[in-house]
């Protein structure tokens, strides 16, 4: 009797996705499957990535010569599902898929026409500049920092052209990248002479500022020509470095080094290249402003981070000398998971990893540390980058929430997290509230892959996820007990996401929704309209 | 502690002091004769850079007083390529002791080329990699190679290669070094077919309109096995490139075997090709398919007409390739080339030049690590001016005309020579008056960068120190084409061959050439 209850439950979106007509159905005797093509304007997409991640490793597997693909795998549960093409970025956003044993489920993709942002690159007589590397970088923000992806690019031809196509829904920054500067040896007897140069980032129109740069909001299909970027020059200045420790040249590793001006995270790299000896090394062609300086020495096979090191460059009227810089080998760090109104004999759940995310330089970009939470609260993270790093908790259970993640009183859970700067004080709330629900039209019928937003009614960030195939939304573990109201739209683009007014309309439009402690919710939510 | 050494101190150091006398250096169009402002200028030495400044609005730039000796310049002004530079390196200057320091530099406007890509039915297709292609003497042969950077279409399947010296070029299409799956791509050359067709630029010229039109998928299916895959490594597969044989040799497709070693691919057009396989042993990384010892690998070539065909191959570790250089410096000559920069292995089985791994030189030593055993012709285009590589030896025997058999473990030695003779003669107009313009001494009939120099008032010119060898010996009234180094080009220049021998001076006269 249990079995057959348990049959008709996981059968249970099944019957569901029979209203809609872009799932077909099958059965299979063990796992599930996913299968679908992918298709753009001109037809099939061959070499498309698709790409699942969830509770089981699977590899990303590629399209055939008719855009056909095919997953499968055995463990149950929600997963994210995407494709990724080179050279074609256009892609659509993932889908939220559940996944039981016996599902074949058919998920196709459209990749839309995307948008394209074109127009030339000046220097201040008008004159064009060729070969300068144009990349459109989505803009996003969360926690305070800004967030740049790159999303295209294109390189200046001889009339100063660019044009980035293929660009998914979005708001983007354009940076203009002057060819890289020149990172190189000093000659024994080296005196450099001033050479004027252009800034090496200039945002469009013509900024070297995040703050004063225009953010240009494009839709798929949109195309937005004469986006002009006139570059300035200015006399430039080279910093000078020497590296010192065993990591130069050491055995099986290499050291390399990555300048970047502050403007955001991931901005394009200024100059890179790898140290063979303790130097001296140059960087010319600096214009006055603030740089930063990422040294790091690493293993490659396997990839293991054996020191680091990051040093401020401010270059204004002169040639600047960093003296000798060595990477710091990695740090430990201790702290202690407490949950907040529990016992002092209580335990900590099980399962929960404390990770330290190394945010300064994108050398470091996969590097991350985790280190298990014992039952008494405390652990160890025993290799953190000695560099700016961020605070993640995973595997909270179900009614768990970070409330705080502190270090010397400071809250480090977006940034700021150095080894050797204290203990880490991670603080736990375990009365969060459970919601979940579908996402419906006017007439009760289900929507698939709807995004659906948590907004608090008082300060706080908002949170969105995606529903799934059969329009059935979770958020994770656990939701602060306060008050929320509670949105779903087909897709909410990041721009609209970073939209006051959008997210008041929104808002206005929603379900309200009061948490209480440990309060479990279904709540199902009519969809809005996106714009 | 730690936190304290991360804040660095920012230190301040004086620029240099620029004492005595100046070098001057001036920057020249070739086209127009007017000074080139904003031009940046490198100065350097073998152990790296000296300075580096920018021209004014009179087209100079000063630099401190140079102690006589081997430099180099490098000019960088968008727009503008120097033709006697080397790639990348700049062009070589020699101080001389008796010369006051100031140096003239011409460069010449580069040209550009636009198009569109187009299929068979019409529409424009984006995505597809076009590159300039020029034509070169290689081994004796003339080659079809690309030239300059290669790009993708856009969105609208338009293209335009820009920052070419002038010279006489065509546009070719081809498959991106690392296509997926076993979708071929028939490489194709302007306007539309294997055969290039190919056209003047002249010093700021654009070529526009210089469309491509792709291939069909032709019908043929080339299928086989590849046996001898490292096993319990990883990706337990290899990987099978066809390459297009015939002047422009270029991978048209590169696929995956299934882990059994089977591959297939279909849609080949008729033609002769090269079927090329290689695995690697310690790590799964594709990169360039041949580098380091740990790979292993097979070439075979193979005609196909129609149908289908089979063709398996066997692969075979690869060679760590070790050897000498052994300079004979010739009479009275003491010293020992500086530079010998790259030696070039020239596959005579198919391997693209470009997937072949670079000797690494230390000292006199060399090594090669990964060469696949099969016929190489040996070459060293960056050797210094008076340096020519003179023999190659695999063990005891003297390999005829620098052709080696790789796969023994007979190590290499290749003689250098520095035997050198003098070329001098004079230019004249076609008037027969003694005429200025520039003479140009390229090596004949293998790689190398050309000697040149300005006749003087007088028409006289004079090359000392030449080594032994063959020569083309040209006079142009300006330096404003890459022609001389296309073999079809060149015959137009009426240019001189002569033989160099050690210790002889040879007189040759010179008909001004006028374009």
């Amino acid at each position: 009797m249990m079995r057959a209850l348990e049959i008709v439950l996981e059968r249970l979106p099944v019957m569901l996705l029979g209203m809609i007509s872009m799932y077909a159905l099958a059965q299979t005797t063990q796992g599930w499957e996913i299968s679908g093509t992918v298709t753009n304007d001109s037809g099939p997409v061959k070499n498309a990535f698709v790409i699942i991640t969830g509770p089981e490793s699977v590899s990303p597997v590629r399209t055939d010569g008719e855009g056909r693909y095919s997953l499968h795998g055995v463990t149950p549960g929600r997963y994210s599902l995407r494709v990724q093409k080179k050279d074609n970025t256009s892609e659509p956003r993932s889908r939220a898929v559940s996944l039981s044993n016996g599902l074949c489920l058919q998920v196709d993709f459209r990749i839309p026409v995307g948008a394209v942002l074109a127009g030339r690159v000046l220097d201040q007589d008008r004159q064009p500049v060729p070969g300068v590397v144009v990349l459109a970088m989505a803009k996003s923000g969360r926690g305070g920092r800004v967030h740049l992806k790159m999303s295209g690019g294109d390189k200046t031809n001889d009339l100063g052209e660019y044009r980035v196509a293929y660009l998914p829904d979005g708001a983007y920054v354009v940076a203009a990248a002057a060819s890289p500067l020149k990172f190189r040896k000093r000659a024994s007897a080296s005196g450099t002479a001033t050479v004027k140069g252009n800034h090496p980032i200039t945002l469009y129109p013509g900024s070297r500022a995040l703050e004063t740069a225009a953010v240009l909001q494009v839709r798929s299909g949109e195309e937005r020509p004469g986006l002009d970027i006139v570059l300035r020059k200015e006399e430039t200045k080279c910093v000078f470095f020497r590296v010192n420790g065993a990591f130069a040249g050491a055995q099986a590793s290499s050291t390399n080094i990555l300048l970047e001006e502050q403007i955001g995270a991931n901005a394009p790299a200024l100059a890179q290249g790898e140290i063979t000896g303790a130097g001296p090394y140059e960087i010319c062609g600096l214009p006055p402003g603030e740089y930063r300086l990422h040294l790091s020495s690493a293993t490659v096979r396997p990839f293991q981070v054996l020191g680091y090191q990051m040093a401020l460059a401010v270059v204004d009227k002169q040639d600047v000398d960093l003296g000798s810089l060595e990477p710091l080998a990695p740090g430990e760090l201790r702290g202690k998971v407490t949950v907040k109104d529990a016992g002092a004999d209580d335990s900590v759940p099980a399962g929960i990893n404390v990770r330290a995310l190394a945010l300064e330089s994108s050398l470091l970009n996969l590097a991350t540390q985790a280190g298990a939470v014992q039952p008494n609260g405390s652990f160890v993270l025993p290799q953190v980058y000695m560099g700016n790093n961020a605070v993640r908790v995973d595997g909270l259970p179900a009614g768990y929430y970070v409330t705080s993640a502190s270090q010397r009183g400071k809250n480090v859970l977006d940034g700021g997290m150095l080894p050797g700067n204290g203990d880490l004080q991670i603080t736990l709330g375990a009365d969060g509230a459970v919601v979940n629900g579908r996402v419906l039209t006017a007439d009760d019928a289900v929507v698939p892959d709807a995004s659906v937003i948590l907004i608090p009614t008082g300060s706080g960030a908002l949170q969105v996820v995606q529903a799934d195939q059969a329009g059935t939304y979770q958020f994770p573990s656990g939701v602060e007990p306060a008050e929320y109201r509670l949105a779903a739209v087909p897709n909410l683009t990041e721009w609209q996401r970073q939209d006051p007014a959008t997210i008041a309309r929104l808002a206005a439009g929603g379900a309200e929704c009061k948490l209480g402690p440990r309060e479990s919710r279904i709540i199902d939510l009519r969809v809005q309209s996106s714009e | 502690m730690r936190i304290r050494a991360l804040l660095t101190v920012v230190l301040v150091v004086c620029p240099p002091i620029i004492r005595g006398g100046q070098s001057l250096i001036a920057v020249i169009d070739s086209g127009s004769e007017q000074p080139i402002s904003g031009a940046v200028v490198q100065l350097g030495r073998e152990d790296g850079i000296l300075a580096e400044t920018e021209t004014g609005t009179d087209g100079k730039a000063a630099f401190p007083a140079l102690q006589p000796g081997n430099y180099w310049v490098r000019l960088e002004k968008s727009g503008y390529a120097d033709l006697l530079a080397r790639q990348g390196q700049g062009r070589r200057l020699v101080v001389p002791a008796d010369r006051e320091n100031a140096i003239t530099i011409h460069l010449t406007r580069t040209v550009a080329i636009s198009g569109q890509v187009f299929d068979s039915q019409g529409s424009p297709r984006s995505g597809v990699t076009v590159t300039a292609v020029v034509r070169r003497s290689i081994n004796g042969d003339t080659r079809i190679v690309p030239t300059g950077e290669a790009i993708p279409t856009d969105d609208g399947g338009r293209y335009r290669l820009y920052g070419l010296p002038p010279g006489h070029y065509s546009t070719a299409a081809i498959a991106k070094g690392n296509t997926a799956g076993s979708e071929v791509f028939a490489p194709v050359c302007y306007p539309g077919s294997r055969e290039a067709e190919f056209f003047d630029l002249k010093a700021g010229e654009v070529k526009t309109s210089a469309n491509l039109i792709l291939a069909d998928r032709g019908g043929v299916t080339i299928s086989g096995t590849v046996s001898g895959i490292p096993r319990d490594k990883y990706p337990n597969r290899a990987s099978v490139s066809l390459v297009a044989a015939g002047a422009l040799k270029t991978p048209i497709a590169t696929a995956w075997t299934d882990t059994d070693g089977s591959y297939v691919f279909n849609g080949v057009s008729p033609g002769e090709y090269q079927l090329v396989a290689w695995a690697r042993i310690a790590s799964g990384t594709l990169g360039t398919p041949l580098a380091g010892t740990d790979a292993c690998s097979a070439v075979r070539a193979v005609s196909v007409s129609s149908g289908a065909v089979q063709v398996d191959l066997q692969l075979q570790p690869l060679a760590r390739i070790r050897g000498r250089l052994i300079w004979n410096r010739g009479i009275g000559n003491t010293s020992t080339p500086s530079g010998t920069g790259r030696i070039v292995f020239h596959s005579e089985d198919g391997w693209p030049d470009e997937w072949l791994p670079a000797a690494s030189v230390d000292g006199d030593r060399f090594t090669v690590d990964g060469l696949p055993a099969g016929r190489y012709r040996i070459a060293m285009p960056d050797l210094a001016d008076s340096y020519r590589l003179a023999s190659v030896q695999v063990g005891n025997a003297t390999a005829p005309d620098r052709l080696v058999d790789i796969g023994g473990t007979a190590p290499l030695t290749i003689v250098l020579t520095a035997a050198t003779g003098e070329v001098s003669g004079s230019v004249s107009d076609t008037e027969g008056k003694p005429a200025r313009g520039v003479v140009l001494l390229s090596p004949a009939d293998e790689e190398g960068s050309a000697q040149v120099q300005n006749a003087d008032a007088g028409g006289r010119f004079r090359f000392s120190n030449v080594p032994e060898g063959k020569y083309r010996l040209i006079a142009l009234e300006t330096l404003d084409s890459t022609d001389y180094l296309d073999p079809v080009e060149a015959l137009n220049l009426d240019g001189k061959l002569i033989k160099v021998e050690a210790g002889q001076k040879l007189t040759s006269d010179l008909r001004l050439i006028q374009r």
